[in-house]
């Protein structure tokens, strides 16, 4: 991926979507299927958003032919929010006073059952960065735990080697959640000054690591509001296009995290306004008529299914971002600020309400390459 | 359109041309010329040892500068063979390009995948630059890429048909997956056909009946070369794509303004 | 000797070494390779691999082909 990066550096990426013209944007709509930069970077130019609806239009044709009218759901589970990065956006960072709490493997599992009667299938493990409160080991062991619950366990940590996560597809985790937060390295390390994370190619490099060791689903984004958002979605669909070639056996979905209020966290020094994630949503899902498009519960109830419409496919409901949330009443400082509050049922009958047909399961245990003891 | 690259090699034009079904090495030669390509393939066979003997050895027509040399395996028909015939080739011409041309079906000529993935396997492990020669599959197109192709040759139709594009859709799914050019190879019979595999997507295109079989084969390679070329210039070009009416439904947008 | 050359019997005159054979075989040695038993002989060494009765020799160049 550092290869694709640095062919498209930053102000070529700029200069090629800043002199996108309407015609650049006709044609870019009207091609079918294959993956062009110049034809994302058109519809993510300016010269696009006088046809915006159109533009949903098409993404949305391209989702119903490709997804059908399937909504898939998740939950996030928080087991930690221990950290020793210290990145400033995130209600996380190590240099922050506040209430923090690791699950011992019992509780995290005890959350993870009461996820389980909720009705989903479908999990992301979710934590801080800290070796000593979550090693791998800790998740390894989790995972093992509730492999006979959960359809799908994913994760969503800290970067770990491929050995590591080759444990962890063998314990049962199918997928994982790494966001680069942001592609240009110079913004990068003004926002993460201090940890591991603070390595850009190695974050790069991490997702890598785990396709490699087996990870059937990859999952990539950026964080909406540090940067501008044209190019950061254009890296975006740079890095899906080439992780679909490289990682041809394995399916790759982005998520749309906008930045929320996060205590003691700076605000978004480029705020993304709902049409400019429609824009943005909508180039991506013309371009990448393939990738999964997942809205968590940072997005309110109501413009959530506005985007189901135009072009995400996946969602998460019910959630808690601190860990412990879901059994009790907790202390600990959440990750952000949830805005949909709705627990799944209510999300599912108000997706079914517009058409969709709400799953909770979209995958198997079966399917699972390691084998595993029946 | 991105530089066509194989094995570090850049080449100037996306037409490849075999040798085999000429009339005579002189035509071979003057077509070959004429078509402007940088690679040629060729074939390895016995000797026949009860005719008189050859005074005009193939390769004395073909000027090792001025040509990428690729030999086939044609004839193969398990990975065993097709890898000594490579191995044979290097051997006799320090040659290590090989086309993999694994054909059982001497009906079709239809490649066997499963022994030109072993093969692929043994000869990249070896040091060739291996471009396989497969049906249309994009599973398979992927697999040989991991095992160390350095292109990959789906076919149009089968060979010396002249059918032109018959998968289509599948060439789609290779081109938009693949991480080595494309080659179209087999069954391309008219320079329409040519121009289509590289509007498609295609990196280069391989012809060799329709060339060596025309009335006048070396004015098909000039018709060839012209066709290739043109469809490149068209991609360059930047064309519009025909619109398609997305069909109408209740506004997505509306809620941006509420 | 009996030798079994591009798959076919042949009964030659006898002959010490593979270079020999070729030539008394009428083939130029510069644009053919050979194999002798399974193994690829390289011309310089043509001329010292024996040549036992019952050895299986390939011929093979170069021609046409797509």
């Amino acid at each position: 991926m550092q290869t694709v990066l640095t062919e498209w550096p930053l102000e070529r990426v700029r200069d090629m979507i800043a002199a996108a013209t309407a015609a650049d944007v006709r044609r870019a709509r009207a091609a079918q299927g294959r993956f062009d930069p110049h034809d994302l970077a058109a519809l993510l130019s300016p010269a696009a958003r006088p046809g915006l609806e159109e533009q949903a239009q098409a993404a949305s044709d391209v989702t119903r032919r490709r997804f059908g009218w399937a909504m898939q759901f998740f939950a996030p589970l928080y087991v930690s929010n221990y950290c020793c990065n210290a990145c400033v956006y995130c209600g996380f960072n190590r240099t922050m006073d506040v209430g923090r709490r690791a699950l011992s493997l019992d509780e995290a599992e005890g959350e993870a059952d009461w996820l389980a009667r909720q009705g989903f299938e479908h999990i992301l493990l979710v934590a801080g960065e800290d070796r000593k409160f979550t090693p791998p080991a800790y998740f390894e062991e989790l995972i093992r735990r509730l492999a006979d619950r959960f359809a799908s366990i994913q994760v969503e940590i800290y970067g770990l080697s491929r050995a590591e996560y080759a444990r962890l597809v063998a314990a049962g985790c199918d997928g994982i959640t790494l966001f680069q937060e942001t592609y240009d390295p110079a913004r990068y390390r003004a926002l993460h000054p201090s940890g591991p994370k603070a390595d850009f190619a190695d974050r790069l490099d991490t997702l890598e690591r785990a396709a490699a060791a087996g990870m059937t689903f990859l999952g990539i984004g950026t964080l909406l509001g540090l940067n501008d958002w044209r190019t950061e979605a254009f890296y975006t669909g740079l890095h899906a296009d080439y992780l679909q070639r490289a990682w041809w056996r394995s399916s790759v979905a982005i998520s749309f995290p906008r930045m929320r209020p996060a205590h003691g966290c700076l605000p978004p020094p480029c705020p993304v306004g709902d049409a400019d994630l429609v824009h943005l949503m909508s180039a991506l899902r013309i371009q990448l008529p393939d990738v999964g498009m997942t809205l968590s519960t940072r997005e309110p109830a109501g413009l959530r299914e506005h985007f189901a419409r135009i072009c995400a496919t996946k969602l998460s409901a019910g959630a808690c971002t601190s860990p412990g949330g879901y059994s009790e009443k907790t202390d600990a400082e959440p990750q952000f600020d949830v805005a949909d509050h709705r627990p799944l049922a209510e999300v599912r009958a108000a997706l079914a309400a517009l058409g969709f047909d709400p799953v909770v399961k979209d995958w198997d245990r079966a399917y699972h390459a390691a084998p595993l003891t029946l | 359109m991105k530089p066509l690259i194989i094995a570090g090699r850049t080449f100037r034009s996306r037409l490849f041309i075999g040798t085999g079904k000429f009339g005579s090495h002189a035509i071979m030669a003057r077509a070959m010329e004429a078509s402007g390509s940088e690679l040629v393939t060729i074939a390895l066979r016995r000797v026949d040892l009860d005719a008189a003997p050859a005074d005009d050895p193939i390769l004395t027509r073909v000027d090792r500068d001025r040509w990428v040399i690729v030999p086939n395996t044609s004839g193969a028909r398990t990975a065993g063979e097709a890898v000594r015939i490579a191995r044979l080739a290097r051997a006799a011409g320090g040659f290590t390009w090989v086309k993999l041309e694994l054909t059982p079906d001497l009906h079709h000529l239809l490649p066997d995948p499963i022994e030109t993935l072993k093969a692929t396997e043994i000869l990249a492990a070896e040091g060739f630059v291996v471009l396989p020669y497969i049906n249309a599959d994009p599973v398979l197109a992927k697999r040989l890429e991991e095992a160390g192709a350095a292109a990959v040759m789906p076919l149009g139709s089968p060979i010396g048909t002249n059918r032109g594009i018959r998968t289509r859709d599948m060439i789609e799914i290779i081109v938009s997956q693949a991480r080595v050019p494309v080659i179209v190879d087999a069954g391309l019979g008219l320079p329409s056909h040519a121009a289509e595999a590289i509007e498609l997507g295609a990196a280069a295109v391989l012809i060799n009946t329709a060339i060596a079989t025309a009335g006048d084969p070396v004015a098909m390679a000039c018709a060839f070369a012209g066709a290739v070329r043109a469809a490149e210039m068209g991609i360059d070009a930047g064309p519009r794509a025909a619109s398609e009416h997305a069909s109408a439904s209740s506004p997505l947008t509306g809620f941006l303004s509420e | 000797m009996n030798v079994l050359v591009n798959g076919k019997e042949r009964e030659v005159d006898p002959v010490a070494h593979l270079a020999d054979l070729v030539a008394v075989l009428g083939v130029d040695p510069s644009h053919v390779v050979v194999e002798c038993d399974g193994v690829i002989v390289r011309r310089e060494h043509m001329g010292a691999v024996p040549v036992k009765p019952g050895a299986r020799v390939e011929i093979i160049h170069f021609v046409g082909g797509g």
